[in-house]
């Protein structure tokens, strides 16, 4: 979460707040990753529009209503089966963007098809060096882990 | 030009007012709602507990406090972030990222700006205690 200390009632006037949303420093989008930005930055940002985009829909693909197993279709009401994938990466030619925003029941791994293929695509996308973390907290390396 | 930020979660005991954690769909941050007041002498891990399963269960973001009351307490604010009017909290104690996202650069920040030797943030079922590096 962003953090600022306000000048004065209006403060917050004229800008945006971006939550969590970019897991990976190396993504064009984590400069807006927990940030309040002023609105007309982020309108003359070439990827200003896609960062709100992308993270709104990180805020609805997480929200309550919206966990529901991408494999059985179940919603998931027990925090310690939830796996939520988030927003790996925003480019689109990346193979894991398809992986972006998938809600899995940690009870249903055995019958996601498309589970080793992540992991293959996941490691790959580390070994090739276009993922880091920001602090100790391995995110990717954590999904790889949650799925096998 | 890109709003001064600090970010992150406050394990000292230094003041903060007016001070807003942001991030929320829409653009705009929710003011805090007082959930629960934090009985003296609460366990740690109770209190964990507490603030994830109240995150788990609205989608909101949660913050643990100390109120300009003294009190400490639970606040949330909206799905992806809580506003702190001027004077209302006087620290900061942890956060949740209802996002699952990892800590941030912000989180980071706040570290040392506001010269804290540590912080957590609760993301995806996962606790991180993060550090200035």
């Amino acid at each position: 979460m962003a953090l600022y200390f306000e000048r004065n009632k209006d403060y917050n006037q004229g800008k945006y707040s971006f939550p969590a949303f970019v897991p990976n420093t190396m993504d064009v989008l984590y400069e807006f990753n927990d940030q309040t930005i002023d609105l007309e930055y982020i309108k003359n940002h070439k990827y200003g529009e896609k960062a709100i985009q992308l993270s709104v829909k990180t805020i609805e693909a997480s929200s309550p209503e919206n966990r529901v197993c991408n494999v059985s279709g179940n919603i998931i009401r027990n925090p310690d089966s939830y796996i939520f994938t988030g927003l790996l990466t925003s480019d689109e030619k990346e193979e894991l963007y398809l992986y972006n925003f998938i809600t899995l029941d940690k009870n249903n791994l055995d019958k996601w098809v498309e589970r080793d293929l992540f992991i293959s695509v996941a490691k790959e996308f580390i070994s090739l060096n276009k993922w880091k973390d920001i602090g100790d907290f391995k995110y990717l390396q954590n999904l790889i882990t949650q799925v096998k | 030009m890109v709003a001064p930020e600090l970010g992150g979660v406050a394990f000292a005991s230094s003041s903060v007012r007016g001070l807003t954690v942001a991030s929320s769909i829409g653009g705009r941050t929710l003011p805090i709602t007082v959930q629960k007041i934090i009985p003296h002498g609460t366990k740690l891990s109770n209190i964990v507990n507490d603030v994830k399963g109240m995150t788990w269960m609205t989608g909101n973001e949660h913050a643990v406090v100390r109120l300009a009351s003294g009190q400490r307490a639970i606040v949330s604010g909206g799905p992806g972030g809580i506003s702190f009017g001027n004077g209302q909290i006087r620290t900061l104690f942890g956060h949740t990222h209802p996002t699952s996202a990892p800590p941030s650069l912000s989180d980071f920040r706040a570290l040392l700006r506001l010269r804290q030797s540590r912080q957590y943030v609760l993301h995806g079922g996962q606790m991180s205690l993060i550090r200035p590096h």
